[in-house]
């Protein structure tokens, strides 16, 4: 009887978290930053010399490749409206003084990852391990620091990513905000009006503008609306007065960061999204290149070019090649296309020069790299071997050079197959290590994530069975083979796909076979177990993530009111119940917190800062002390009426109190005392003591008199866990987090000696859930408490490799406690009486087996929804921190009815 | 073999009168938002003095029919008490499903006296005065009629957080339409329902033994 629930709760949690890691290890494929910085003077990546002086980059979002090709079709009515409409760049390639590729980006096409990729020339993955949370900054070697530190000045117009990626790198900067995707027009205008008298100065090296219009123009319009090409031609006029204005040793630099798809969007990797357009051009070109094929280049590309170009060294973590008709010595450029063998090895031993240092650098990286973290051995030692190969050549070029006259000279005299040979091996070497290394980290690992996904929705099937099938003692010995199999397949992970599938499920179906005869299928299934599929349903849509607060809100507000419709309750006592627990919830909405995507609509209240950050008058601050005051003698009362509070929690909400007032008046008198970090450890000190306590009397006390206080004994464990979520969230979010407790403990009187309501558990699962957005968290990154990591930590102690775990795990209980407390307190809510009686396990059971149920078919649909929008524009800000919520939530569910499971059957 | 003989009930009933009218005035209500759609207005149809004249022509409508029908007419006083009555109760159970407190407080408020005009004919149908003496031959009809409109309200309040940038996904406007739709459909089925299930005997057969039993009671 008591081994049977942590057999079974074993058993489905090792299931769910085979799944969980499984479907992770596809789905957040990471890549380890690594912080080194090149250097001009440490041996592998110097620079050739500088060729251009000023480099402009004019980059036009969205820009597709086909709208800067030509379509020279006769027939007018079959061209597109989008072509043609920038004859500049047709007139400068038909002169020859300009080049036209095709810029070929790494999903995921979003803005932000894509201006990472073109600055550092690393491929991006969701979790840059090492990279900082709480800002966008880059902090990887890239090729923007490499020229603030080799003194180049830097000015910057357009699109403000680039100020949140960069916000020390420019000398000048002109950002304009880029989230109203329905402006097509004040970046541009922005751009125009600072471009022209910026590029008369001369201070700078490098003008990055970064243009929007016609990113925004594709999301509102689509590519195919008369706006486009008016869009388009804008941009044509600007290219031309920037071209108008350039002298000789000026480059310029067109270029889209990603395409668009038929309807205006990009995000995915379809090749209208992939294929960006490229166009360089300086006036001192005239050049004829052999335009036969569609030239394409990878967007990395363009960082070891540029930093050859400008004299510096290649970022760290490059991993584009150089394209080589862009270093192109610059005597080269002004003549016809090298013909004469002469001119041809200076061309070749040149490239040989960059393509050398490039590979240098690139391998470098790869070792560094592979220190941490392994690659597949097998192509990594392909690899070494190619690169080795490269070196010898290399060494044997320059060996030859020094022999002949010419040494020191670039004009120099190696036999110029050679020179082929070598730039062949240290090409094939360069784009090994890319393709290498974008298969570790630019894709999913769709097998990896499907075999996720099928190990949880089989351990969903059998979680239902158990649901269903109340009288699961059946097969034991299996049971125990499936937890066996289970955590074997965890363990088994690198192997093989098909054996750790077969382990862990395996035990499930001969599980489902055998049960399924015995089931009463009709008779036990109620619509409550449908309830949480309809959440995990609506996760697919991202507005529903986004609104989900007031989502949660309705339905919990729904299942509170809807049974009223069929069946009128006698007793007054349930009407006013009801109305007190949909008020509190209602009361909760004050303190949801908005997220990037609602604004404008969303109006936060200010209620959820904390009182120092407030600037409002006495009025303010007393209306806030009085609805925090008002809302703990709300809970006092509730549980002195309900349950016997254990007085020694007054004492502990006391010294909490303390450090807020201690707070405030260090805020008013601008001092900071000792007694902010040492109210919070006497806190802990004496919180610990206490919780130790409560789990003395549960384990050992269990004599018969002290049996009826389980429910009790349950009731002040979880207010005192709530009293360390109230200390971490601070005064402002205090009232939010004892409403929630306030609506636990009304539901606990609401259906009391009625646990056979169908509504109830999905209410309760509801519940807990408003309890995570009532408490002023959102499910977005921009919204993590990070404030709560330092409540009794001095910065200075944060030295040890240990002082990390305090604040991680501050933070997620200020995240998901809500889930630890509902899951601790099932005991409260199931049980009518004080007395614990044998068949009252049943329906704790049932409660916990549901509760878990609800969590894990939500996890399910935010699985689900991830998989389903991997290519989805909104992944990395939606979906994927969906999930990542969703997990601790998970996480500490099962935490708190593990937990409870063992003090109930201690107690038993 | 289950049929039940249907009420021996005039055709016009003040059950079937109150349904015609509420199919009537949702189908009105439609189609005056959608000839406003035109104008540019799509998204502010329930505004204020709209949904405040509903709730007098409804109110109207409920007098008027119950002094010519019934036997104790009801008081115009109680009708304007019980629209006031309603309409806050209304006005509280949006607000604690979210609506907002205090900004857009007259939408929340138009929106009640909506949802109180909706339900207030069958109510009154059925009512002899307003409580104190229900007629329990149409009592299903009344809750079934309450039943839907709450239900079409409930489930239009699923388009608002969309993100497709309409003009009319604005708080009032889904759940109004929702509930309109709602109060319409349920009436138009009470009317057509009967049609439909009572055979030329007078038999009330539901649709899945029209197909099984022929001419057996005729």
């Amino acid at each position: 009887m008591k081994k049977r629930n942590l057999l079974l709760f074993s058993w489905l949690i090792l299931l769910y978290a085979n799944g969980v890691i499984y479907f992770l290890q596809g789905f957040l494929l990471t890549r380890r930053e690594i912080h080194l910085k090149s250097a001009v003077f440490d041996g592998v990546s110097c620079c050739l010399d500088s060729k251009y002086k000023q480099i402009i980059i004019l980059i036009i979002d969205a820009l597709r490749y086909d709208f800067l090709v030509y379509n020279n079709s006769t027939n007018a009515s079959s061209i597109p409206i989008y072509h043609n409409n920038l004859p500049v760049v047709q007139r400068l390639l038909k002169d020859n003084h300009g080049v036209l590729y095709q810029f070929v980006a790494d999903p995921p096409t979003s803005t932000m990852q894509r201006l990472k990729g073109i600055t550092t020339g690393s491929l991006p993955t969701f979790i840059d391990v090492g990279s900082n949370f709480a800002s966008d900054e880059l902090i990887e070697d890239n090729l923007l620091s490499q020229m603030t530190s080799s003194g180049l000045n830097i000015t910057f117009i357009g699109d403000d990513t680039w100020l949140q990626l960069f916000p020390k790198s420019f000398q000048r900067s002109f950002p304009f905000p880029s989230f109203d995707v329905w402006d097509i027009h004040t970046v541009d205008r922005g751009v125009e009006h600072h471009l022209l008298p910026e590029m008369m100065k001369p201070d700078w090296n490098l003008l990055i503008a970064h243009c929007l219009g016609v990113d925004h123009t594709g999301h509102r319009y689509g590519p195919e609306h008369p706006v486009m090409p008016l869009k388009l031609k804008e941009m044509n006029s600007l290219i031309e007065k920037i071209v108008s204005n350039m002298n000789s040793r000026t480059l310029l630099l067109v270029m889209g960061d990603h395409g668009m798809t038929r309807s205006g969007d990009h995000g995915g990797d379809s090749p209208d999204e992939v294929n960006a357009g490229f166009f360089a051009y300086s006036p001192g070109w005239n050049i004829k290149l052999n335009n036969s094929k569609t030239r394409a280049i990878s967007q990395v590309d363009l960082v070891p070019t540029l930093s050859l170009l400008l004299g510096i060294p290649i970022p760290y973590s490059n991993l584009g090649s150089v394209i080589l008709d862009l270093v192109l010595p610059e005597q080269l450029w002004r003549e016809i296309h090298p013909s004469e063998e002469h001119e041809k090895n200076i061309a070749l031993s040149y490239f040989s020069e960059a393509l050398y240092l490039n590979t240098k650098q690139i391998w470098r990286y790869l070792e560094t790299y592979s220190r941490d973290s392994s690659f597949p051995k097998k192509e990594f030692e392909q690899l070494r071997s190619q690169f080795d190969l490269a070196v010898h050549i290399f060494g044997r070029l320059k060996m030859e050079r020094c022999s002949s006259s010419c040494a020191s000279d670039l004009n120099c005299c190696a036999s110029s197959e050679m020179l082929e040979e070598f730039i062949q091996t240290a090409q094939i070497f360069l784009a090994e290590a890319k393709e290498m290394c974008r298969s570790m980290w630019a894709r999913f690992d769709l097998t990896s994530i499907s075999i996720g996904l099928i190990i949880f929705a089989f351990s969903l099937c059998l979680h239902a069975n158990f649901l269903i099938d109340s009288e699961s003692l059946r097969m034991r010995p299996v049971q125990c083979f499936g937890i066996m199999g289970a955590f074997l397949s965890i363990l088994v992970q690198g192997w093989s796909s098909v054996v750790s599938l077969g382990l862990s499920l395996t035990p499930v179906f001969v599980y489902l076979i055998g049960t399924i005869g015995k089931m009463r299928l009709f008779q036990q299934f109620k619509f409550a177990y449908l309830a949480p599929f309809f959440m995990a349903v609506s996760y697919t849509s991202n507005s529903f993530v986004v609104e989900e607060p007031y989502v949660v809100h309705y339905l919990t507000q729904s299942f509170i009111w809807i049974p009223m419709f069929f069946k009128r309750p006698t007793k007054n006592r349930m009407w006013i119940l009801r109305i007190a627990l949909s008020l509190s919830t209602r009361l909760g909405l004050a303190y949801f917190r908005c997220r990037e995507e609602q604004f404008p609509a969303c109006e936060a209240y200010s209620l959820h800062r904390s009182l120092t950050s407030l600037s409002g008058t006495n009025w303010v601050v007393c209306g806030r002390v009085s609805i925090a005051l008002a809302s703990c003698i709300a809970l006092y009362l509730l549980y002195k009426r309900y349950f016997s509070l254990d007085r020694q929690i007054v004492f502990i909400v006391m010294i909490v109190w303390c450090y807020w007032i201690l707070q405030v008046l260090c805020f008013m008198n601008g001092s900071d005392t000792i007694g902010l970090i040492y109210l919070p450890r006497l806190f802990y000190i004496v919180f610990i003591g206490k919780l130790s306590h409560h789990m003395y009397t549960f384990l050992f006390d269990n004599e018969l008199s002290k049996m009826p206080n389980y429910r009790e004994k349950t009731s002040n464990m979880v207010i005192l866990l709530s009293t360390l979520a109230i200390l971490l969230a601070g005064d402002g979010l205090a009232p939010g987090i004892i409403l929630t407790v306030v609506s636990l403990t009304l539901f606990s009187q609401l259906f009391t000696g009625d646990s056979s309501c169908g509504e109830m558990w999905p209410l309760y699962g509801l519940l807990s859930v408003h309890g995570f957005f009532a408490s002023g968290h959102h499910t977005s990154l921009a919204n993590v408490p990070w404030e709560t990591a330092f409540v009794g930590i001095s910065h200075s102690d944060i030295q040890s490799e240990w002082a990390n775990v305090l604040p991680v795990l501050f933070v997620s209980y200020s995240t998901a406690f809500s889930m630890l407390l509902h899951a601790m307190s099932v005991p409260i809510v199931s049980l009518s009486e004080m007395i614990l009686k044998n068949k009252d396990s049943r329906k704790l059971f049932n409660g916990w087996l549901y509760f878990l149920f609800f969590h894990a078919v939500r996890l399910f649909g935010c699985m689900g929804a991830a998989a389903l929008h991997r290519r989805h524009l909104m992944v990395w800000k939606i979906f994927a921190p969906r999930l990542l919520y969703e997990l601790l939530f998970a996480v500490y569910t099962s935490l708190g009815i593990v937990a409870s499971l063992f003090i109930f059957q201690a107690t038993m | 073999m289950q049929s039940n003989r249907s009420r021996s009930k005039s055709r016009f009933s003040n059950e079937n009168i109150g349904c015609i009218w509420n199919v009537f005035l949702c189908f009105s209500i439609m189609f005056w938002r959608r000839m406003n759609e035109g104008n540019g207005e799509g998204g502010n149809t329930f505004q204020f003095p709209f949904c405040f004249s509903i709730l007098l022509v409804n109110i109207t409508f409920s007098y008027v029919l119950s002094y010519f029908r019934h036997k104790e007419k009801i008081e115009l006083t109680s009708l304007l008490r019980y629209g006031l009555l309603t309409s806050t109760l209304f006005h509280i159970l949006s607000v604690l499903f979210g609506a907002p407190f205090l900004k857009n407080w007259d939408r929340t408020i138009s929106f009640s006296m909506l949802l109180s005009a909706l339900i207030l004919p069958s109510v009154a149908t059925c009512a002899g005065n307003l409580g104190n003496s229900l007629n329990f031959s149409c009592f299903e009809w009344m809750g079934a009629n309450e039943l839907s409109t709450c239900f079409g309200a409930w489930l239009g309040a699923f388009v608002i957080p969309l993100d497709w940038d309409c003009s009319w996904q604005v708080w009032p406007e889904p759940v109004a339409v929702g509930a309109v739709v709602g109060c319409g459909l349920s009436s138009l089925l009470k009317l057509i329902g009967p049609a439909i299930t009572t055979n030329s005997a007078g038999y009330k057969m539901y649709w899945p033994t029209k197909y099984f039993v022929h001419e057996r009671h005729v």
